[in-house]
């Protein structure tokens, strides 16, 4: 604990947390471990191929099928663990390390060092920025080990909750938005356990509301052919495979969208009908895969000028506060 | 280094709807003093510490520490609060290491650590397991470990016992005799005080009352008893008077000779911050060497 | 090297302790010339009285020629105080004085305060003029 990056209040603010940060390098290596010995396990005990016996020649593994069902369930539950990331980021920087500093009063010990108090908060959110940063990217790292390869999950859609954030430059985002909302809320509520609330609560609404909305932030690719009467199955072998499809549906010869089931061939109640029912192409708003990143990196974008703001904002308060 | 540590003029804080801790208040303490900081609780004495710290933003006057503003002279000053803030997770080891982490180029181990070791504590010990006085004397062996100038120290002795406080405020003495550091320490009760401090600041309702040095003040003010009416005392500043008897006592400031039939004594330094404190209405006294630069001898209240 | 006592409560000014002290330190020879005295540092760490005191107190000694200061080394005894003998005129005087004193039926306490008011009307003001010169800061006066 004495290299030179160590000193000073970055020395104190890494002691003073040293249990949390302990913690958390478990949480990693606990990760690491689980997904490194499932990933060997997958690929030492193969899926049984050929029809399954009663005779017990299905072996199962640990309860589960086979080793690559326990290893997608489990990267299944460990891509949604990763949105808590940022969560508890955002409650831990606005709790224990802002927060109970302004409660219990230590922040006048620390502001009457000889460092100033935008010193003091500028070595609190280097310390952590950093920490939470390198944490992240581990914990992502690993999920890409879990997830890569012949034993890989190509049943992990990128597009879905949880798994586009863990493996995409936005978690990253999200870990440094954590921190400072963190920061800007442990300021301005000056309690541990209501910042700390607080905290996480803004951190994961901010994070749930990108999830609904990102979708919206790049246009969609409409696929689109001829379709007729009364048919409401398509050939779609022209949307690309691993698309997100953001609507389908059916159009008539002035192109007015509708759904064919709901419209054609007879109108169910309730629901909007053009007075052309007449079906004569289908279409679909997709997202290609190719459009992950440009999405990703809006969405970085946005997050991360969200962060400069809790960021400014947190030294305006603290500015406001003391001289 | 310049020959005032602190100086105030027309200094004023509040705390929004809860009212004026300090308003204009003004004073300068010259530098190498060790000034006792007194008043009833909630005069005010916290707030012009913590202003002095640089803790808190005036919302009125002006500040000047050590010849500059608070947030620049930082690293020249020490300050323990009231409640003698510590991290409780941290040994007391750990807690001298701070120190010295925050204050690289002046930290005193040395100084510390002797601090630490004269109350008997283990540097292992955790501080969430100290008693109070066991925390204040933690707190103080930060403070002088800083090497500070200017030390402010907040109700410094009130959880100590009383060899502990006998013993530290002696490490403090002989600090400031052999660094010239000037020292301000607050309380509510003077006699703690009276022995260790040469100088003076009586704080109440905001305000400062009396200022200057502990001598000074006390020849300035004139304890009289005699059977003659209190108009007798016309050009002198009557501070507090009473019936005695069939006669009148009086604390006074004299202007010139007091004259016949009155029987005319020094007050002890309890009997005037008494007499201040029961009179709020008296006109505040500062000594010459005490007024800031620009103010008279006497600043009515 | 000397130890000072200083009395909160006995109502002499804390300076005037030491001051008495150290000559009553003198007469008893417990102190002799060329005896260093403890340094102001010393003194304060012991007795948690402000360092102004002390400097005031070995100010007052050396102007009664008591003691002297040297430059860096600090303060040293110049002279012994001889104890005043018990056969001198003067307590012969205040002996017979006394005498008359209860030959006229005061009682004790009767004495002293006469005795007392006396010493107080004849030393005041000499005290006086000592107190006045008192503030001068610590690291000037003192070689500690």
């Amino acid at each position: 604990m004495s290299s030179p990056l160590l000193r000073g209040p970055r020395w104190a603010d890494v002691r003073l947390h040293r249990g949390a940060l302990w913690t958390g390098l478990g949480l990693v290596v606990l990760a690491a471990a689980v997904t490194g010995y499932l990933r060997w396990a997958a690929h030492a005990y193969p899926e049984p191929t050929g029809p399954c016996t009663s005779d017990g020649s299905c072996d199962t593994f640990l309860g589960f099928g086979s080793a690559r069902t326990l290893l997608y369930e489990f990267l299944q539950n460990y891509s949604t663990g990763m949105l808590l990331i940022p969560v508890l980021i955002g409650a831990f920087v606005a709790g224990p390390v802002i927060g109970r500093e302004l409660e219990t009063g230590t922040h006048r010990l620390a502001w009457t060092q000889s460092q100033s108090p935008a010193r003091w908060l500028v070595s609190k959110l280097t310390v952590f920025a950093v920490l939470s940063v390198a944490g992240g990217l581990a914990l992502m790292a690993v999920f890409w080990v879990g997830r890569s390869g012949h034993e890989g999950m190509s049943d992990l859609i990128w597009a879905d909750r949880g798994v586009y954030e863990s493996i995409g430059p936005a978690l990253v985002a999200y870990c440094l938005l954590g921190v400072m909302v963190g920061a800007l809320v442990g300021l301005l509520v000056r309690r541990t356990l209501v910042a700390l609330a607080a905290g996480g609560l803004i951190t994961g609404l901010v994070l749930l509301g990108m999830g609904s909305v990102r979708w919206e932030l790049f246009p969609v690719r409409t696929v689109s052919g001829p379709a007729s009467g009364t048919r409401t199955s398509y050939t779609m072998h022209d949307i690309p495979v691993h698309s997100l499809i953001m609507d389908m549906g059916v159009h008539n010869t002035a192109g007015e969208r509708f759904v064919a089931g709901q419209c054609s061939p007879g109108q169910m109640a309730d629901f909007p009908c053009p007075s052309d029912t007449r079906v004569t192409g289908w279409y679909a708003d997709v997202h290609p895969y190719s459009h992950f990143w440009y999405v990703q990196l809006i969405e970085t974008a946005i997050v991360l000028a969200l962060a400069a703001a809790a960021l400014y904002a947190a030294f305006r308060v603290l500015r406001r506060r003391t001289v | 280094m310049t020959d005032t540590a602190i100086e105030a003029a027309a200094l004023a804080m509040s705390y929004g709807r809860r009212g004026h801790a300090l308003r204009d208040c003004s004073f300068r303490l010259p530098a190498g003093r060790i000034c006792a900081v007194v008043g009833p609780n909630g005069a005010g004495k916290s707030t012009l510490l913590a202003l002095a710290a640089g803790l808190l933003k005036p919302t009125g006057g002006a500040l000047t520490v050590l010849g500059t503003d608070p947030a620049t002279a930082r690293e020249h000053v020490a300050y323990v609060a009231q409640d003698k803030p510590l991290y409780p997770q941290l040994s007391i080891a750990d807690t001298l290491r701070l120190g010295a982490e925050l204050n690289p180029g002046r930290w005193d181990t040395g100084l510390a650590e002797r601090v630490v070791r004269e109350g008997d504590l283990d540097p292992n010990l955790r501080v969430r397991t100290l008693s109070g006085g066991q925390r204040t004397r933690v707190a103080l062996a930060l403070a002088l470990g800083k090497r500070a100038e200017l030390l402010l120290l907040d109700e410094p002795m009130a959880d100590l016992d009383p060899l502990a406080r006998h013993q530290l405020m002696g490490t403090l003495m002989a600090e400031a005799a052999e660094h010239g550091t000037t020292v301000v320490m607050s309380s509510h009760i003077v006699g703690e005080l009276a022995e260790s401090c040469d100088h003076l600041l009586l704080v109440s309702g905001g305000r400062v009352r009396l200022g200057g040095g502990i001598d000074d003040l006390v020849s300035a003010h004139a304890l009289v008893t005699g059977r003659r009416p209190v108009e007798d005392l016309a050009p002198h500043t009557v501070v507090e008077s009473r019936a005695t008897g069939r006669g009148l006592a009086a604390l006074i400031r004299p202007d010139g000779p007091v004259g016949e039939g009155w029987d005319v004594e020094e007050p002890s330094l309890e009997e005037l911050l008494l007499a201040h404190l029961r009179s709020p209405e008296s006109p505040a006294l500062l000594t010459p060497s005490t007024a800031p630069a620009g103010r008279e001898r006497e600043v009515t209240a | 090297m000397v130890e000072f006592r200083i009395d909160r409560r006995s109502g002499v000014a804390t300076y005037l302790q030491i001051v008495q002290q150290t000559q009553q330190a003198l007469r008893l020879g417990l102190l002799e010339p060329g005896d260093k005295l403890p340094t102001a540092r010393e003194v304060v760490e012991a007795t948690a009285i402000n360092p102004n005191t002390v400097l005031k107190a070995y100010r007052e000694l050396e102007r009664e020629g008591l003691v002297e200061a040297r430059r860096g080394l600090g303060t040293f005894v110049r002279k012994s105080l001889g104890s005043a003998p018990t056969d001198s005129p003067l307590r012969g005087e205040l002996s017979q004085w006394a005498a008359r004193a209860r030959a006229a039926g005061l009682e004790r306490d009767d004495v002293a305060a006469l005795f007392s008011a006396v010493l107080e009307e004849q030393f005041t003001q000499s005290e006086l003029t000592h107190s006045e010169k008192s503030e001068q800061h610590v690291t000037e006066g003192d070689p500690a």
